[in-house]
């Protein structure tokens, strides 16, 4: 190892780093540089270049010219698509649960049921039924129905307990599960049958029907879930039945103490026994249903 | 070339010289620009020994040195339709060259092995050495051996960006402000990286180097 004695005198640091200057290649390996060199730009001319080593300048430049344009696009554009979204936002948000309901029926009772509940419909459904059988039923041109979904599990069915006792009964007490599966599969299009059949219009009361004694109409806080007011296939059926039986005369007739008797004879005529077993025939396949007859 | 990268190319070339230089490189490469390619090779022979004497003192290493530099002339060659005169030709081969070997000496962090060209003792070298030592014939050599280790290691031992700086001021001998634009750094950076260098490499040269 060198000491500083072996070294006659000191340099500065800049004279050192000089030395390095003077460390230089024979000229031979010139030659063999250039021969190298040579090789690897002859194989980089005939190479391709991969895409990222592209030359973007001619792009970049006409993309440039379109920049103020391209971002006016893009704001308008976005502006539109935010737009959009807030508005349809707007109208599938569930302000409050809800049903506004107007029936000619004269009364009714709330019916709970959590199993229902679980196969409810969690969309808000809106039937506008006019001139159905069941407007016709009731003396009415036209049936419009909103329900929209509740938020809590507990079910309440306004069911007319007046007019239809009987049937009250029989579903609580015999067929009540043959009900539950109809009801589950039966989705949106037996709600709105079902609905239609419960809440009549407005207009109905105004026409001069005499049915004034309405159910209570569900107070705004008040949670009704959409499925609990399908009706069971049975009560519609009875219902539909009795409205076919029925005379015309009848049909128009505005006496509550008539239509009410003519009901009550219908549903005497057709026995307990003979209603269950139609409903059993109900068949449910496949999101469809079948009536064996 | 616009009038105004005519005018930047000339502000940022130190002296007359250099101005020159760049003018004259400036009509070549646009002869390359337009399909001449064998004028190329006019700019490799006359800046092959300095960007290899640059790559050189970066790695100690002449192999490393030697792939190094024909790398950096074949990136030049395949982007010398991009140059458009901002700069002189020769800051802008030295900047490919030196991020190639940034690029190189930060990959291989570990692997650090050195290669060294003989010193060869003509000018000033031999009077240096001289200065050093009164040793003749294989007794000189051997100092001249192992001074040259010394000064690599104690290079080696400065971070990479320490090291381009003082091989670009003390032994290629370019300006502070020509560093700064091959560095893409500032001027005072420059010398701030240079003033630390200096000071760490007196430490470890303190056998040769007056204080």
């Amino acid at each position: 190892m060198m000491s500083d004695r072996l070294v006659k005198n000191k340099v500065t640091l800049e004279e050192v780093l000089r030395l390095k200057r003077a460390e230089r290649p024979e000229s031979s390996f010139w030659d063999q540089f250039e021969q190298q060199l040579r090789a690897k730009q002859l194989a980089a001319i005939v190479d391709r270049r991969p895409w990222w080593h592209l030359d973007f300048s001619r792009f970049s430049a006409g993309v440039a010219k379109l920049r103020v344009p391209l971002g006016a696009t893009a704001v308008i554009a976005l502006s539109l698509v935010t737009v959009r979204e807030y508005r349809k936002a707007e109208f599938s948000s569930v302000v409050e649960p809800r049903a506004d309901v107007s029936a000619n029926t004269s009364s009714e009772i709330t019916h709970l049921d959590e199993m229902h509940a679980a196969a409810a419909v969690a969309h808000p459904v809106r039937v506008a039924a006019p001139g159905s059988e069941f407007g016709a039923a009731a003396g009415a041109s036209s049936l419009s129905v909103e329900v929209q979904p509740p938020v809590s599990t507990a079910v309440a069915s306004t069911i007319s307990r007046e007019a239809h006792p009987a049937e009250i009964n029989g579903m609580n007490n015999g067929n009540q599960d043959s009900w539950a599966v109809a009801a589950d599969s039966g989705s949106h299009g037996f709600a709105a049958i079902r609905t239609a059949s419960l809440f009549l219009d407005d207009s109905l009361v105004s026409a001069g029907t005499e049915m004034t004694g309405l159910g209570r109409v569900p107070s705004q806080h008040e949670l009704v879930e959409p499925l609990t007011q399908v009706t069971a296939p049975m009560e519609s059926r009875r219902e539909r039945l009795a409205a076919l039986v029925a005379p015309a005369s009848m049909k128009r007739s505005s006496a509550k103490s008539s239509t009410e008797r003519v009901r009550d004879r219908m549903i005497s005529r057709l026995s307990e026994d003979e209603l269950y077993s139609s409903v059993s025939r109900l068949g449910v396949a496949k999101g469809g249903l079948s009536l064996d007859f | 070339m616009n009038m105004f990268a005519k005018a930047l190319s000339k502000t940022l070339v130190a002296s007359p010289e250099r101005q020159l230089e760049a003018d004259s490189d400036w009509t070549v490469v646009q002869r390359v620009q337009g399909g001449d390619v064998a004028a190329f090779d006019h700019l490799i022979r006359k800046y092959r020994e300095r960007v290899y004497a640059v790559v050189y003192n970066m790695t100690s290493n002449r192999e490393d040195a030697a792939d190094l530099t024909q790398d950096a002339f074949i990136k030049a060659f395949q982007s010398i339709h991009r140059f458009q005169g901002q700069s002189s030709f020769f800051t802008w081969l030295y900047r490919i060259a030196v991020n190639g070997t940034l690029s190189h000496l930060r990959k291989n962090k570990l692997r650090t092995f050195f290669s060294f060209e003989k010193i060869h003792e003509e000018d000033k070298a031999g009077e240096v050495i001289s200065h050093l030592t009164d040793k003749k014939g294989a007794d000189r050599e051997l100092f001249v051996k192992e001074l040259q280790e010394k000064l690599n290691e104690a290079l080696q031992k400065l971070s990479i960006k320490h090291r381009t700086v003082v091989t670009l001021f003390e032994i290629d001998g370019m300006s502070h402000e020509e560093i700064a634009e091959v560095m893409d750094c500032s001027v005072g950076t420059v010398r701030s990286r240079l003033h630390y260098a200096k000071q760490l490499l007196q430490s470890e040269l303190q056998s040769y180097v007056r204080t």
